[in-house]
């Protein structure tokens, strides 16, 4: 045997009320007076009705019986079918993909899902709410929450990430919530066909909330740009998605959001338009956008990096080839060149070699791995991590090292071996690894080609861009060191965030250029609107499978349970006041 | 045994003989007593002179006149007569309360005394079940037997209701008729019952015996109310509002009373029994001229 609600335990109050009752019921004090002439007369005034004397006298019996019969009818569980949502559990499918900003007459359509969903949360009636939210990726923002005001809290701080909805990924997810529970789904979406939902349909309903809408949409498909001789060569395509042709403008702005260019287009109905502008101004980011009257913004303009020379690796013919393939395998423009030819090599290409006059003579950034003018000497003790910023994907604690050679003046000691230093980076910012392959088993560790990269990626790190990102991308870059942590903004000098290092950089989720602020000069990068997230399908609100039957009625016996219970408890009060005023009447 | 024989203190007997009753009552009885008559008799009091007619008594001829005047005048007196007071008391249970029979005793007992001691005839009778010859003296002698009697009397027995049997007790041709009373009877029955006393008297008075108890009841929480009379008992919650009702209901008793023994000429007096019998004796009957 076992007890359902437990909790309800504390109903046990209720017979100890009547038995203290009982026990302090009234007690009359018997008094004799001459006559009760006139109290006789009192009382009858209460005593109108025979109906309601009789009443009067079996008041107790009446009020015990009654709640005798309230509580066998709490006891039933009585509910009533109110349109609530049925469902064992409850989950809402909230896409919060970019396409959900168009609109819809004054709101858009993630606005009008607001407020159904607030709707929604009022007709709950006690039942828990799973909200999951689809963008790139699943995520959980309530789960098995009976609490209104959180719920609607939640349902308030819901946002547009921008990031296309991943369905098939969020199918699986939501499979793995739902287990074996009958389950009522809510998707809020745009556009999605049942078939992407999935078969399954024993308990669970899926109920879908699409935008039934057409919208008009001008998108800007595509935007590129190419610095060449006579300055900058743009082009950008863009797609009138309506039945009508219609007439648009095309500014271009640079990186300090100035206008450059302006251009005037006929667009085609259903019909993509290329648009091509030459001899721009130079600058490190172009913003094109369109001034279009149609019903979603987020596509309307689009931002793009200028391709600088990207930085070469040149790696010397006089060292170990393994250096070179781990190179190659990192960056595949990565190219062996004799120890001549280094010295020709244009600026910005990160040169690999042993020569260590040239830490003085060149400009390019150089990573030294061993010297040619001084010998090795032999070497014991543990290898030493003093500055781990090279190492933050790989530890090398664990290597052996035989021999070393000699430090490097006016260098920073990275790591040690012993008490010597083994790595070191000088005050231009070269990286000097004090040993040989062969004096080390370091080349067999995991640690070896990931010291390459960061190496490779510090050394590069005074680019002018960071890429081109996902809405709300996570990507480990490498950013120039800034003891007061690193900011974004916006080209407008708005701020966007702090982020701790590049290890943690996460992009934001509205698309758009950003700049992170360092020391020297802004490092642009983009984020850019999925392609599939530029064109607004048709969606339709649908509902699909069923609930099994004993499921589906919806028991809403709470507010019941309750007003039963005030109710018996009242008798009870009631009952007390009729025993003190008329005591047991047999 | 002699406490039980005297209810009044004994000092107050000499005090008690200074009063009498009085009444303006014409009816007297038929036998000579202390009091005036509006006849003519062979009091020491005189009345006035006339002229002799024949047929009067020559005995009464002023002879000290006639030598005057030489003529006859009859000096006449007047007569003195005894008054017949009867004095009913409420013996029925909601009488039997301490202080209540007490008092309405006492006072039975220092009436009785006054009366008898004016050479008046006193007679004494209460509702009984069995049929006690009710009490009829005259002359001071009988005051100790009277004040016996009422001393002797039971705790009240009878169930009934006073009114209902009180007119069997009444001899008839009073001059005065005392009725002590708590008057805690439904209106009604004491309209039938006043209603046949002019006939017996001349002059009624109704003493209401009441406690404060009943003025104003202090009662609080909940009372089982215990009628002496019926036993009927009743559960009452004591409230502002209870009492408020209750004095409301007592006052439109008392003045249901009051109009019923004005339309029957009876004088009422209500007396509180707590304020005790020498108030009530030397205050307020004096006051009201019942007795002087």
């Amino acid at each position: 045997m076992g007890f359902l609600n437990l909790s309800f335990l504390w109903t046990m109050i209720m017979p100890l009320i009547v038995i203290i009752y009982y026990f302090f019921r009234k007690k009359y004090i018997q008094q004799s007076v001459s006559s009760t002439l006139f109290w006789r007369e009192i009382m009858k005034e209460t005593k109108v009705s025979p109906y309601l004397q009789h009443l009067q006298q079996n008041a107790l019996f009446y009020l015990q019986l009654f709640a005798l019969l309230l509580m066998m009818f709490v006891l039933l569980q009585p509910y009533i079918k109110t349109k609530n949502i049925s469902g064992e559990q409850i989950i809402w499918v909230v896409d919060t993909s970019s396409t959900m900003l168009a609109k819809e007459e004054n709101e858009t359509i993630f606005e009008k899902h607001k407020n159904e969903m607030l709707a929604l949360s009022k007709k709950l009636g006690g039942k828990a709410v799973t909200i999951v939210t689809v963008g790139a990726e699943p995520k959980i923002v309530l789960q098995d929450e009976k609490n209104r005001a959180r719920i609607e809290r939640a349902i308030q701080q819901l946002q547009v990430t921008y990031s296309h909805e991943d369905w098939p990924n969020t199918m699986d997810f939501l499979q793995s919530i739902i287990g074996k529970k009958s389950t009522a789904v809510y998707i809020f979406t745009d556009a999605i066909e049942p078939k992407q939902l999935p078969k399954r349909t024993k308990n669970i309903k899926w109920i879908v909330q699409g935008s039934e809408k057409k919208h008009q949409n001008i998108s800007l498909q595509r935007f590129g740009a190419i610095q060449s001789a006579e300055g900058i060569e743009a082009i950008a395509q863009i797609e009138n998605q309506n039945p009508k042709s219609q007439q648009t403008t095309l500014k271009i702005y640079n990186a300090d959001q100035e206008e450059i260019a302006r251009k005037t287009i006929n667009l085609k109905a259903n019909h993509i338009t290329k648009v091509r502008l030459d001899n721009l101004k130079s600058t490190d980011a172009l913003t094109a956008r369109l001034t279009a009257n149609d019903e979603y913004a987020a596509d309307q303009s689009m931002s793009t990096l200028l391709a600088t020379d990207s930085s070469q690796i040149f790696v010397d013919q006089s060292l170990h080839q393994l250096i070179s393939k781990a190179f190659q395998s990192i960056d595949s423009s990565a190219s062996t060149i004799s120890s001549n030819q280094l010295e020709s090599i244009q600026s910005k290409s990160i040169l690999v070699t042993n020569h260590t006059d040239l830490l003085h003579q060149s400009k390019n950034p150089i990573l030294l791995i061993g010297r040619d003018d001084k010998k090795a000497l032999k070497v014991d003790g543990e290898v030493k991590i003093i500055d781990p910023k090279l190492f933050s994907y790989a530890s090398i604690e664990d290597i052996y090292v035989e021999k070393v050679y000699p430090k490097v003046r006016n260098a920073k000691t990275l790591v040690t071996v012993g008490d010597t230093p083994l790595i070191q980076q000088t005050e231009n910012g070269h990286i000097v690894v004090l040993m040989d392959l062969q004096m080390t088993d370091w080349a067999l560790h995991p640690s070896f080609p990931l010291f390459l990269w960061s190496a490779k990626e510090k050394l590069t790190a005074h680019n002018s861009q960071l890429g081109t990102f996902k809405p709300g991308e996570k990507r480990v870059v490498s950013l120039p060191e800034s003891k007061k942590g690193i900011d974004i903004y916006t080209p407008n000098n708005e701020y966007i965030k702090s982020i701790a290092d590049g290890g943690s950089f996460v992009a934001p989720s509205k698309p758009g250029l950003y700049y992170v602020k360092t020391d020297s000069d802004p490092l642009y990068f983009v984020v850019a609107l999925e392609q599939q997230e530029k064109t607004l399908s048709e969606g339709t609100s649908f509902q699909y499978g069923e609930l099994s039957k004993q499921n589906t009625i919806n028991k809403d016996n709470s507010i019941f349970s309750t007003i039963l219970i005030i109710m018996i408890l009242a008798l009870l009060i009631v009952e007390w006041e009729v025993q003190r005023r008329y005591g047991f009447t047999n | 045994m002699n406490i039980k024989n005297t209810i009044l203190p004994p000092e107050w007997s000499s005090k008690i003989r200074r009063y009498c009753l009085q009444s303006h009552s014409k009816i007297r009885g038929q036998y000579k007593g202390s009091h005036r008559s509006q006849r003519f008799g062979s009091s020491l009091e005189f009345s006035d002179f006339r002229e002799y007619h024949s047929g009067d008594d020559v005995r009464q001829i002023d002879w000290n006149v006639y030598a005057r005047t030489e003529k006859y005048y009859i000096k006449r007196f007047l007569d003195e007569q005894e008054m017949r007071v009867h004095i009913l008391l409420d013996t029925t249970k909601s009488m039997s309360q301490e202080v209540k029979w007490m008092v309405a005793k006492q006072l039975t007992v220092a009436l009785g005394a006054m009366v008898l001691n004016q050479d008046d005839h006193l007679s004494f009778s209460f509702v009984s079940e069995k049929n006690v010859p009710p009490f009829r003296r005259k002359g001071a002698s009988f005051q100790k037997a009277f004040e016996q009697i009422v001393a002797q009397l039971e705790e009240p027995t009878i169930a009934g209701d006073f009114t209902d049997h009180a007119m069997k007790v009444i001899p008839k041709d009073l001059t005065v008729l005392i009725i002590i009373s708590d008057g805690l009877e439904p209106i009604e029955k004491w309209r039938t019952f006043l209603k046949q006393t002019p006939k017996v008297a001349g002059d009624i008075r109704f003493l209401q015996i009441q406690t404060t108890q009943e003025i104003a009841p202090a009662y609080t929480g909940d009372v089982e109310l215990l009628d002496m009379e019926t036993k009927e008992s009743l559960n009452v919650s004591m409230s502002q509002t209870v009492f408020n009702s209750y004095q409301q209901l007592r006052e439109r008793h008392q003045s249901q009373l009051i109009a019923l023994c004005q339309q029957y000429g009876i004088s009422f007096l209500p007396v509180n029994m707590n304020d005790g019998i020498q108030y009530i004796l030397f205050q307020q009957l004096l006051k009201l001229h019942w007795i002087g």
